[in-house]
């Protein structure tokens, strides 16, 4: 009897053993198993991976991770799961039958807790960032909109970009350590003229840019308006100063960072067709308003929006400026 | 002998428990969702689906799953490439429409076909570049006349001091400006304009323009209130109106015959009522006072209810 009752019990523990060696388990899931390829997809049951590690085997990129995120959507990709790993990019444009992506672009200027419109603290900015990670936005560099505008890359749904204007200190000291806390990046658009001189110092810019968080792109030389003509100012003279206001900031820049800028943040948002052109004969791809509202794969990439987030809005304002699909029927 | 039978017997039955409850197992892998996604039939099924929908472009997405999980099945390429003949030729007829209306300068309508011809097709390269011009034109639109602010700005505050405390306090100070003036949904979320207005000029009181422009707008509200007989609403929108317009004479004898006009109003209704609902008249005419103070005809009229 009592060999009977042992032997039982010895079979019951192994049916715990053995189903773990028998059946994939979280823990102990075996190399993911490849169902079907082809130069279009690739089908497969997870195993031991993630998405940064398909990512990375599929793509060559373990950052491109969110592709699989976003054809799989409903369904994670977790042990066990049937996935889909799409190897083209059929939708470059974000288009889906109702809608389309969009893509926010965040406009903040200096950080701090003086209680100014434009001056967030750096418990709103932690908030504001946590909010996006947890919500699954996924903030992106600027550069990244390029190939969306172009049409011919797609973007992660739910992207955000971030731009800091001015090249204020307070985003070295406050901004800075919370954007590495949350791994994002940001776009920091300097006027040149402030630049060690109130603003930003050389050694503060250099640590931010090797940390490859934080682009620096110019905001002008001097942050004068550069649509709005001068008292006194005629044709000539007007033409001669935004040449400079353009032209002056992206050799600086460019001497000082290695790195000729591509993106340019217009003072006080304002343009016109003599500054875009000035733009464009510098290479420079894209401008930056702030005219509100979110940017579609369509935009026009000289104009291109962004919402300026003010100190003395609270998070539902913040929240209603995350528009990141927008229906075609409006 | 007996038992080692018994012990064989048993020891075959637990296998039996042990080998089904693995398939078991397996069977709930391989019957949801999850082990869907390996099955061509489904993708074929869900094709179709949002090809009924109309859903063109996730239907051709999907077929294309389903080929890829089997090659040999015939049916699914002649689907595929019925579905591309059918996107070409859909989108070639709406890019079509969408040149035909921006030559007749319809440009939402020409908007909408492209936008289409893009859900039907996302890497529509002509449909991109024809939106793409729309929204120049629309944004150097808008552009021109936020410019048009920004130039009316610079006139009236003229040479600034320099420093870049001021100049910091200028920048904040014409942004909070442009984030009001250029609200396109203005309609649709009137509170939170309000609210923005207010936060403006309680942090630069000297801007006359958009202080007229809260009041303007308080005034509205005031009215859409009465109208819906929110008559404590209708008395909050005109008080903040009238501190809005404080030192402006013209504003202040504008909010005060509104005012005068609402009383007018409720003394009528209460007269109106006063016969068959005593009780509302006074109610209408104790509001009426809170809107016209000095209204003797109200006040006599509530002294004589009161008597009666």
């Amino acid at each position: 009897m009592k060999i009977r009752i042992a032997l039982i019990l010895c079979l019951l523990l192994g049916t715990g053993c053995s189903s773990r060696g028998f059946y994939m388990t979280e823990g102990d899931a075996g190399p993911s198993q490849v169902i079907a390829k082809d130069n279009e997809f690739v089908v497969l049951r997870v195993g031991n991976d993630d998405a940064r590690t398909l990512a990375k085997r599929f793509f060559g990129d373990e950052a491109r991770y969110w592709v699989i995120e976003d054809a799989n959507d409903s369904h994670p990709v977790e042990p066990g799961n049937v996935i889909i790993i799409p190897l083209r990019d059929s939708n470059p444009t974000g288009f889906g039958y109702e809608g389309y992506q969009t893509v926010p672009i965040l406009c903040y200027h200096r950080f701090g807790n003086r209680g100014d419109r434009l001056e967030v603290s750096s418990e709103q900015f932690r908030e504001q960032l946590n909010y996006l990670k947890e919500n699954d936005y996924r903030v992106i560099p600027l550069a990244d909109l390029l190939g969306f505008l172009k049409g011919e890359r797609a973007l992660p749904k739910r992207s955000v970009v971030l731009t800091i204007d001015d090249g204020h200190r307070s985003i070295y000291r406050e901004a800075f350590p919370i954007l590495k806390e949350f791994g994002y990046p940001a776009t920091v658009f300097i006027y040149t003229d402030y630049m060690n001189n109130g603003g930003l110092k050389t050694d503060e810019i250099a640590a931010m840019t090797e940390s490859g968080l934080i682009s620096i792109q110019p905001h002008s030389k001097s942050h004068g308006n550069l649509a709005v003509r001068r008292h006194g100012e005629d044709h000539k003279q007007y033409q001669r100063r935004i040449r400079r206001e353009v032209t002056f900031p992206t050799k600086k820049l460019a001497g000082q960072l290695g790195q000729k800028p591509r993106f340019y943040a217009y003072p006080f948002g304002d343009a016109n067709d003599q500054v875009i052109q000035e733009l464009q004969a510098n290479g420079l791809l894209l401008g930056l308003t702030v005219q509100p509202h979110a940017n579609a794969a369509f935009s026009y990439p000289y104009l291109l929006h962004r919402t300026m987030i003010f100190g003395d809005r609270d998070m539902d304002v913040f929240k209603s400026s995350l528009v990141t699909y927008k229906s075609r029927k409006k | 002998m007996k038992e080692p039978i018994r012990l064989l017997s048993l020891f075959v039955c637990v296998v039996i428990i042990l080998v089904d409850s693995g398939c078991a197992h397996d069977k709930r892998r391989g019957s949801g969702a999850s082990g869907a996604y390996a099955d061509p039939a489904i993708w074929i099924s869900t094709a179709e689906a949002h090809e009924r929908q109309g859903d063109l472009q996730r239907a051709l997405f999907e077929y294309r799953v389903a080929r890829s999980l089997d090659k040999q099945d015939a049916a699914i390429d002649r689907a595929i490439s019925r579905l591309e003949k059918h996107i070409a030729e859909k989108t070639r007829q709406l890019m079509k429409l969408g040149k035909k209306a921006v030559r007749q300068g319809k440009l939402s309508r020409a908007r909408q076909r492209y936008l289409e011809t893009l859900s039907l097709d996302p890497n529509h390269k002509a449909a991109l570049a024809a939106l793409r011009k729309l929204d120049e034109r629309s944004s150097k639109r808008s552009m021109e006349k936020k410019v048009t602010l920004s130039q009316r700005n610079s006139k009236r505050r003229g040479k600034r001091q320099k420093g870049s405390a001021h100049e910091y306090e200028e920048e904040a100070y014409t942004y909070s400006r442009q984030a009001i003036l250029q609200a396109g949904d203005r309609p649709a979320n009137i509170l939170a304009f309000i609210e923005e207005l207010e936060k403006h000029v309680k942090k630069y009181p000297r801007d006359q323009e958009l202080r007229r422009l809260l009041s303007k707008t308080l005034m509205g509200q005031a009215e859409k209130s009465y109208r819906a007989g929110k008559y404590n609403d209708t008395l909050n929108h005109l008080e903040r109106a009238e501190k809005a317009a404080s030192g402006d004479k013209t504003k202040i004898n504008t909010i005060t015959k509104t005012r005068k006009e609402f009383a007018k109003g409720l003394y009528i209704k209460g007269v109106r009522s006063s016969r068959k609902e005593p009780k509302q008249a006074l109610i209408y005419w104790e509001q009426a006072l809170k809107f016209d103070p000095q209204d003797k005809r109200t006040r006599l009229r509530i002294q004589n209810m009161q008597t009666m």
